[in-house]
């Protein structure tokens, strides 16, 4: 397969500021407020034709169209039929959508609404360099002690404003999908530039960092047995009422009062934590002048987290560890104890009591429960995954091997393909469509486990159930059109069909910053989908709108959701993982390309 | 014994006698009637009609939903059709959304999907044996129960101590329940075949999109002329599409669509006399795609996504606003 070049795409930048601010041109108070004649226009546009007031001429005959509802960008030259039409809505790239003058400078626009100006500017990049400065992005306001999930802010659109804390529920699993996209832009550099361009080593210190903060999940909480926190906080940091939590303090570790350990009678609680977390991984607090002393950790984990543990343990191993024995030494202890501790639980992760977490269960007893149920054939394949990972990354068989051989004869295998069935019936029988009932982070969880499996299975009929059983996800995975579930799926079923051109829309629509901000999808042009259950997830759009048209979301949000945005959620800056985790993989695996600088 | 009562033979008698057990018998309930048997019960005797519609609207006598009367054969755009009128006359008369498809076959290879898409999630098919999940080419599934997979037994032979003995149920709460549980069933798809409409047909869906085209909403008199068809009179049927067609004409390019592989199946008036429209679209490639529809005439332009050999359903109000709906147009 040759890989599709990238070519470089005009990408919107805005910058907002009071009409009264001195950058503002006085010609945008003095342009025309003609509304356009709009009869027999050719493509669908964003505002009904009543709402445009007024227009503006830009360069290369583009024409921008505004008014009641926002701001229409029309090139009828496009090269892309999706680039033909753009629109640009409040609070993302306009204050307000009550739009009652435009003036056009160069490709961009200057923009006057009943709540400031914008200057939309298009610039043009290339899909490497949006991956560069979403980074930079990531590192510079969203990363915490190598975690990287998402960080609140005080201030609409002020990064400035960022609090110096963050909480997270699932600081492992983001963080393991960050990783991933750093562990395979390193390679990418590692064997493209060689191992020692700037470019390679800065790469190579952001995987090893993203690999380290995840390993110290796994030791941080000092339990004997091989426990996963979702996430800590150090002193000074507000512990968040969501959850079950520990402070350690010496040799114990004491459940902290919330409404959740209140409600389990866990609250003051003691447990033991004499295990000690290893010296490469505490740096990345005693560096900061704490001590285990000063940690709260997050307990109750689920099997999200586990399974990005072992899709991230996995692949630093593979490509950080042949370099790195001390890393990769980490990661093999880590990976037997948690496995173990899964074995040693009846295929359940316990918490030290011996109680069960809510989520983390792979045991038949589960799978006949209501909602085990339905979760079965993807738990079934996890467990699957976790014992063909530590198989690979120790070296070892024994226990893991014999343990793996039983699943298999139980029917874990068989199961995992159950998993369309399952679905669709739950859905029925919760008396809604299954793309309503779908838990959109599942999505990630079929993809690690099942790229994973397919990768390190050699038994030709196992491989075979697993592409069978990851072909049951696809009708509501392939739907999204987003690299970062394609590729990796392509990689596993390699006789299954992605839409790459639709992949390439993705990358050349993609914002240079995962600054939240709403956008408006009560739009003319996208049809409501109307679905036959209640709430948000009963309502979608009909099309899937471009990244630059869509919220701002991590993977685990169905794209196609419709329900309006509150503005708390305009206050947050999510990772970069989104794009930097299937740019790489698409590049390292050779789905797409940069073109030739000098072509 | 939990059983399930169906009435299998429409005569008045047999009715009056289920009535009679109904009332008799306060845990009794029963399974029959399609929406044309109740209209022919309601002109031939309204107070029966009343009592059967207490029955139906307490649940204790479940309707046969789906399919407009008993046929023998539909194509798709009749399926689409009978489903339509079903669903809108049971949700009008009775306010009942029934999940399940009464049907004596599975009609063509687009059944789980025109089923799927009018929120039937299941089909008690009579000519069908066990439970199965059957999967159109778009992907829409519904359950298949056969009638020898649930317990059933014809309500009118149904002595009193059998009734006394026994618990009935309705299919639709057989089928609650089925969902429910833990099933493991075989699956079988359906290739993508689409069904050809017959003259009489073509005529009716062209007078659908004439009317839309000239603004005049003609949709009782076809809603009256595709059940005349479905009850075998074609001649009445066709005269009313021919009437429609003879005096008005559709005008080319009221709608556009971008693409050659998706077809503008239907393009007609709400069943709710609301005025506003209802455009059906059919992927008939195999690929999934964005298309652009333009409909200026009614204000719509809009972009929606396609999956291969999907049926789409949009309602257009009067300024233009698209909603993607569902074959029974219920939003």
């Amino acid at each position: 397969m040759n890989p599709y070049v990238l070519k470089p795409h005009l990408t919107r930048k805005s910058t907002f500021m009071a009409a009264d601010d001195e950058r503002v041109p006085a010609e945008l108070f003095a342009a025309e407020t003609t509304a356009p004649n709009l009869d027999g226009f050719p493509y669908p546009l964003p505002s009904a034709k009543s709402d445009y007031t007024c227009f503006a001429q830009g360069r290369n005959e583009v024409l921008w169209l505004a008014g009641k509802s926002g701001v229409t960008r029309y090139d009828k030259n496009a090269d892309r039929k999706e680039d033909i039409i753009m629109y640009f809505s409040a609070r993302r790239h306009i204050p307000s959508d009550n739009v009652s003058r435009i003036l056009a400078d160069g490709d961009g626009l200057w923009v006057l609404t009943d709540k400031g100006v914008s200057h939309i500017e298009m610039i043009s990049l290339t899909a490497e360099e949006k991956a560069e400065m979403l980074l930079e992005e990531t590192n510079t306001f969203v990363k915490r002690r190598g975690m990287v999930s998402q960080r609140k802010i005080k201030e609409h659109r002020n990064l400035e404003s960022v609090y110096p804390y963050a909480a997270s529920d699932n600081d492992g699993t983001f963080t393991a999908c960050h990783e991933v996209g750093e562990l395979f832009r390193y390679a990418t550099f590692r064997r493209e530039l060689g191992e020692n361009d700037p470019k390679t080593v800065d790469a190579r210190r952001t995987a090893t960092e993203s690999c380290e903060a995840c390993l110290l999940l796994m030791y941080i909480h000092g339990r004997e047995e091989g426990f996963i926190a979702r996430s800590y906080h150090l002193t000074g940091e507000p512990v968040p009422d969501d959850g079950i939590f520990y402070k350690r303090c010496g040799d114990t570790a004491v459940c902290v009062e919330t409404t959740h350990s209140v409600k389990k009678g866990r609250n003051g609680e003691k447990i033991p934590c004499t295990h000690p977390v290893p010296d490469r991984l505490a740096k990345l607090y005693r560096n900061l002048g704490f001590t285990e002393d000063d940690i709260t950790y997050k307990a109750d984990t689920s099997s999200d987290e586990v399974t990005h543990q072992f899709l991230q343990m996995k692949l630093a191993h593979d490509i950080l560890g042949p370099d790195d024995s001390e890393l990769d030494s980490i990661i093999k202890d880590a990976c037997r104890r948690t496995m173990k501790h899964i074995i040693d639980g009846g295929f359940e992760f316990r918490e030290h009591s011996g109680e069960s977490t809510t989520w983390a269960k792979w045991s038949k007893d589960y799978f006949r429960s209501g909602t085990g149920y339905v979760d079965a054939p993807l738990n079934a394949a996890e467990l699957l995954m976790y014992l063909k990972v530590t198989m690979y990354i120790t070296g070892e068989e024994g226990i893991w091997k014999e343990t793996y051989d039983k699943l298999v004869a139980d029917g874990y295998a068989e199961l995992s393909a159950k998993h369309r069935d399952r679905f669709y019936q739950g859905a029925m029988s919760c008396d809604c469509m299954p793309e309503e009932d779908l838990m959109y982070g599942d999505h990630m969880l079929a993809l690690s486990t099942f790229w994973m499996l397919t990768q390190l299975e050699t038994d030709e009929n196992l491989l075979k159930t697993y592409r069978k059983a990851f072909k049951t996800w696809s009708d509501t995975l392939l739907r999204e059109h987003n690299p970062g579930y394609d590729f990796p799926y392509k990689i596993s079923c390699p006789d299954e069909f992605i839409d790459i051109e639709k992949d390439v829309e993705w990358f050349n629509r993609f914002e240079t910053s995962r600054l939240a901000a709403s956008v408006k999808l009560d739009r003319h042009d996208t049809p409501v989908r109307v679905r036959r259950g209640e709430g948000d997830s009963a309502e979608e759009i009909s099309a899937l709108l471009p990244p630059d048209e869509r919220f701002i979301k991590k993977y685990d949000r169905n794209p196609f959701e419709r329900s309006s945005q509150p503005v708390e959620r305009d206050l947050v800056i999510e990772g970069c993982y989104n794009y930097t985790f299937a740019y790489w993989i698409g590049r390292y695996y050779g789905f797409i390309a940069e073109e030739e600088k000098d072509a | 014994m939990r059983k399930t009562a169906v009435i299998n033979e429409f005569s008045i008698e047999t009715i009056r006698d289920v009535l009679e057990k109904l009332q008799r018998f306060p845990g009794f309930k029963v399974n029959g009637l399609n929406a044309y048997q109740l209209e022919e019960i309601r002109s031939i005797d309204s107070l029966l009609f009343r009592e059967i519609s207490e029955n139906i609207k307490c649940g204790r006598w479940a309707p046969f939903t789906g399919m407009w009367c008993d046929c023998e054969e539909a194509d798709d755009c009749a399926l689409v059709r009978h489903a339509l009128y079903s669903s809108d006359y049971f949700k009008r008369n009775f306010n009942i959304e029934s999940r399940v498809f009464f049907a004596d076959k599975i009609y063509t290879n687009n059944f789980a999907q025109i089923l799927y898409r009018n929120i039937f999630d299941a089909a008690f098919v009579a000519g069908e044996s066990g439970k199965y999940w059957l999967d159109s080419a778009d992907g829409s599934r519904i359950l298949v129960c056969g009638r020898d997979s649930l317990d059933i037994c014809d309500a009118n032979d149904l002595d009193d101590e059998e009734i006394e003995n026994n618990e009935f149920t309705t299919v639709e709460q057989e089928i609650a329940d089925l969902l429910g549980g833990m099933l493991e069933l075989d699956s079988k798809s359906q290739p993508a075949v689409f069904s050809e409409p017959d003259e009489t047909e073509k005529a009716l869906i062209e007078a659908e999109k004439v009317a839309v085209c000239n603004g005049a909403d003609r949709q009782e008199e076809i809603k009256k002329a595709w059940i005349a068809m479905f009850l075998g009179d074609d001649k009445s049927a066709r005269e009313t599409a021919d009437n429609i067609l003879k005096n008005m004409s559709y005008e080319d390019g009221f709608v556009k669509i971008d693409s050659d592989e998706v077809e503008l199946e239907a393009l007609k008036f709400t069943e709710d006399k609301s005025g506003e429209a209802v455009m059906r679209l059919i992927e008939k490639s195999g690929r999934e795609k964005t298309i652009f529809v333009m409909a200026d005439k009614l204000n719509a332009g809009f972009r929606c996504e396609i999956i291969p050999y999907e049926i789409q359903t949009f309602r257009i109000d009067k300024s233009g606003f698209v909603t993607e709906t569902m074959i029974n147009e219920f939003i």
